[in-house]
């Protein structure tokens, strides 16, 4: 069997299930559920060579095979669910008054976008546990991230507009500048640090950058006329090259293991 | 071959496993194939995952990732811990006095 070989579309279809069934468990070791993926995936590849298909290999009731899988893998510790909850309320409280700020940096309602900051986590756990349970019953292998996306985007950001608002501050320019420009400096060194390699991740990583770096150069008051028109194509074409040049100019060794 | 009823099966399969793994270094597709050679029947793989992290959850056997000789692609290989040989030892007692008892009552059967 040489290395290069791949899964037949029905044996892919599989595998594909029951991968993002394993990897959207709450509360699963990612390391460690990679490491298993990757070894069935090669006994998938073997038993494919030899004329068997994954389903007759590997178990017609992928779902409850699934579950022993996960019940048998390492779970996050007590500490690691603490510091997931703490990065997770501060991303939420960091997005969601962004958005604020964007809205009207005069009422920002900081004590509302604290709770919401709790609840919004909550929230996404919960679509990931429906998006899951209908893996292996959708027609279609779907990531459960654009799921998630979705949901926020379209359910879950303009329910917290209807929440009640307390808390409000005005927040001065120079915070939107600093915070603006700070946040894309940090998705893009991130982005870096991760080294895909990709061009479609850098395009994607360099829009959510954009959407931090362009209202913090408005704030600047400096966008009339085409410059200020020129500038969000600017920003996306300039960060993806940022990105991709970064990738390209840092030492591996600074860059994130890859963990297969 | 006859398929193993599954509650018959799942009370030997870890002793199965750790049987395969203390005669040799192997990975899981060698071990489902060992069991099948053996006469387990069509033991799914998928149950196999499962006892293996299992077993090395419980520090009975090790797995390493490396290189396969043959030249593939790196495999996991799986070797018996002291605490898995332990247990071995155990699970083979227990099965010699149950085939025992077994082979007594075939016995009896026949008087």
């Amino acid at each position: 069997m040489s290395e290069t070989e791949i899964l037949l579309p029905r044996n892919q279809d599989y595998y594909d299930r029951l991968a993002a069934y394993v990897t959207d468990a709450i509360g699963v070791d990612g390391v460690a559920a990679d490491s298993t993926l990757a070894e069935i995936h090669q006994d998938l590849l073997q038993a494919q060579h030899d004329g068997i298909g994954a389903a007759d290999y590997f178990g017609r009731d992928p779902q409850a095979i699934g579950d022993e899988i996960v019940a048998n893998l390492p779970h996050r510790s007590r500490r690691g669910w603490v510091v997931l909850g703490i990065v997770a309320w501060a991303v939420c409280f960091a997005l969601a008054g962004w958005r604020a700020i964007i809205l009207d940096p005069a009422r920002v309602p900081l004590g509302s976008l604290a709770v919401l900051a709790l609840l919004l986590p909550l929230a996404i756990l919960v679509v990931t546990a429906f998006h899951r349970r209908r893996t292996f019953t959708r027609k279609k292998v779907r990531s459960s991230f654009l799921t998630i996306l979705l949901a926020v985007q379209l359910v879950l950001l303009p329910l917290t507009d209807a929440f009640p608002r307390f808390g409000v501050v005005a927040v001065p320019a120079w915070f939107s500048v600093a915070a603006g420009f700070g946040f894309a400096a940090l998705l893009c060194g991130f982005a870096i640090w991760l080294g895909l390699h990709s061009w479609v991740f850098a395009v994607i990583v360099a829009v959510l950058a954009t959407l931090f770096a362009y209202p913090a150069a408005d704030a600047l008051g400096t966008l009339p006329g085409w410059w200020g028109r020129l500038l969000i194509p600017l920003l996306v074409v300039g960060l993806t090259l940022l990105i991709r040049g970064g990738d390209w100019l840092l030492p591996a060794k600074w860059q994130a293991k890859d963990r297969s | 071959m006859r398929r193993l009823p599954t509650q018959l099966l799942k009370g030997t399969l870890e002793g199965a496993l750790l049987q395969v793994i203390a005669t040799r270094e192997t990975y899981a597709y060698e071990i489902h194939q060992a069991l099948v050679e053996a006469g387990f029947g069509e033991v799914a793989d998928g149950t196999i995952y499962p006892l293996l992290l299992k077993l090395e959850h419980a520090k009975q056997i090790e797995g390493e990732r490396r290189a396969s000789p043959t030249g593939g692609p790196p495999r996991k290989y799986y070797h018996l811990l002291p605490a898995g040989a332990q247990a071995l030892a155990a699970f083979t007692a227990d099965w010699a006095q149950l085939a025992a008892a077994m082979a007594r009552l075939k016995e009896e059967n026949h008087e």
